[in-house]
């Protein structure tokens, strides 16, 4: 069972991964809607989550720069990125992430992802 | 006869001392600068100070390499009329003159209309890719709400069959949704030439291709002898897409149990040669240029956006390649297609 921390503009898709991480037997403990959010809650977390699921497109600070201070935080932290905008694959896991996925992705291709991280562990 | 002339025909002389002057200057430079021509002949600077100050510059950079090399005088560039810009171009021959005088003959026209055409173009076009920026990344978040909850949906025990057919038929069209919205922005990304073209080893991209379209639920054989560190071209990492729309067209209309597929490789002078062979239902030779062109397609009916072999042939034309199709064996389209791809080696 991983813990996992959204990170996602949009309140449709936290219900949504929330659902998904349910069904595969996860549990989201943080929320965040925007960059700055994220990165002050990550900051602040004593028993952070161990998987990060970050969107790119959001307010004040995008997914590869909050994605780049949160390593900075802690360089371990396991990120998953998810994105509408492919353009930014290259750049996300040359920065960091563990790996991308292109929006619309499959359920199942984001709890294959959760659950490889989980057994790297 | 010059009088007549659509714009202001002149004459202009650089002395060897450095001072110009306009020894002619045709009566049509009121209808441009709503200015009398016996008064440019008097004071040159009358026109020289319309030039726009930020303009000026490029000018007489332009005028002096002229000057220098002898060679016909081109500038286009803005004047301030009425305290508006307006846009000239201007075009001129020189000739060195026996009392050592440089002397142009040339003719000022208005093009102002023509640029702000042109920058309404290009404000147009940067409001296109705006939109389609916009469109796919949102409606991409859309399809996937709507793409996860069907899968979840799917996976809940009991769920009456009519139900599942149901959501199973939802979820293939918020699949097609999101193929067409990636097409488009494919092609958009095509035509902005934001991907830089350099030397790139076919097979990761062929590789990848051939891997999303095996995870297909069907028997899919792909023959192919590329390899790594064999073929390179001049291309990018659109590269994908042309092998993956070529392979995908291929299993789509192919009607089989077992799908067959050949990629033949060969040298051909300085491209390398791809032949994609399918067993599919052939195409009629009068919708063999038609089908990479979507805004021509011919009657007969087609799958998906078909937007996926015009991306293939704008992706292909980017790297200097050409693509067509031919029938696999000739004169025979009910055996299957060719579908034949150059792209340019990369040294």
């Amino acid at each position: 069972m991983a813990t996992v921390f959204i990170v996602d503009d949009e309140p449709m898709l936290h219900e949504l991964y929330g659902a998904i991480l349910e069904m595969g037997g996860h549990e989201i403990v943080a929320n965040a809607y925007n960059g700055d959010e994220a990165v002050e809650s990550w900051s602040r977390m004593d028993d952070p989550p161990a998987i990060i699921i970050m969107d790119h497109r959001m307010p004040n600070k995008d997914g590869v720069e909050t994605m780049k201070e949160i390593l900075k935080i802690n360089p371990n932290t396991k990120i998953i990125f998810a994105s509408a905008d492919t353009a930014v694959r290259n750049d996300a896991l040359n920065s960091g992430a563990c790996s991308f996925l292109s929006k619309p992705f499959a359920v199942s291709d984001l709890l294959a992802g959760i659950e490889e991280m989980v057994a790297e562990c | 006869m010059v009088a007549n002339v659509p714009g202001m025909v002149y004459q202009f002389v650089l002395h060897p001392d450095g001072s110009v002057a306009l020894p002619f200057v045709s009566e049509s430079c009121h209808e441009l600068f709503g200015i009398d021509y016996r008064e440019l002949v008097r004071d040159v600077n009358v026109i020289l100070d319309l030039i726009h100050p930020d303009d000026r510059p490029r000018f007489y950079r332009s005028v002096a390499d002229s000057a220098k090399s002898l060679s016909p005088w081109e500038w286009g560039g803005r004047g301030v009329i009425s305290g508006e810009d307006a846009w000239f171009r201007c075009v001129s021959r020189p000739e060195r003159q026996a009392n050592g005088d440089i002397l142009w003959d040339g003719l000022i026209i208005e093009i102002t209309e023509r640029k702000v055409a042109e920058k309404h173009i290009e404000e147009e076009y940067h409001r296109a890719e705006f939109y389609i920026d916009l469109m796919s990344h949102d409606i991409n978040n859309i399809n996937q709400v709507t793409r996860g909850y069907l899968e979840l949906l799917l996976k809940m025990p009991d769920l009456p069959s009519k139900s599942g057919k149901y959501a199973e038929t939802a979820l293939d069209h918020v699949r097609k949704s999101a193929d067409i919205i990636s097409n488009v922005k494919t092609l958009s990304t095509v035509r902005s030439g934001e991907l830089e073209i350099e030397k790139i080893d076919i097979y990761p991209a062929f590789a990848s291709a051939v891997e999303t379209v095996k995870s297909q639920s069907r028997d899919i054989r792909i023959n192919s002898s590329i390899t790594e560190g064999k073929y390179f071209i001049r291309g990018n990492a659109l590269l994908f897409n042309v092998f993956s729309n070529l392979l995908n067209n291929a299993v789509k209309f192919d009607g089989h149990d077992i799908v067959e597929i050949n990629v033949d490789t060969s040298s051909q002078d300085d491209d390398w040669r791809l032949e994609f062979k399918d067993r599919g239902r052939g195409i009629r030779e009068d919708y063999k240029k038609v089908i990479f062109n979507r805004l021509e397609r011919a009657g007969e009916s087609t799958q998906g956006s078909g937007l996926g072999l015009t991306i293939v042939k704008h992706i292909v034309e980017s790297y200097g390649g050409k693509v067509w199709v031919e029938d696999r064996f000739k004169g025979d389209r009910t055996q299957g297609s060719n579908f034949i791809v150059l792209l340019p080696k990369g040294g």
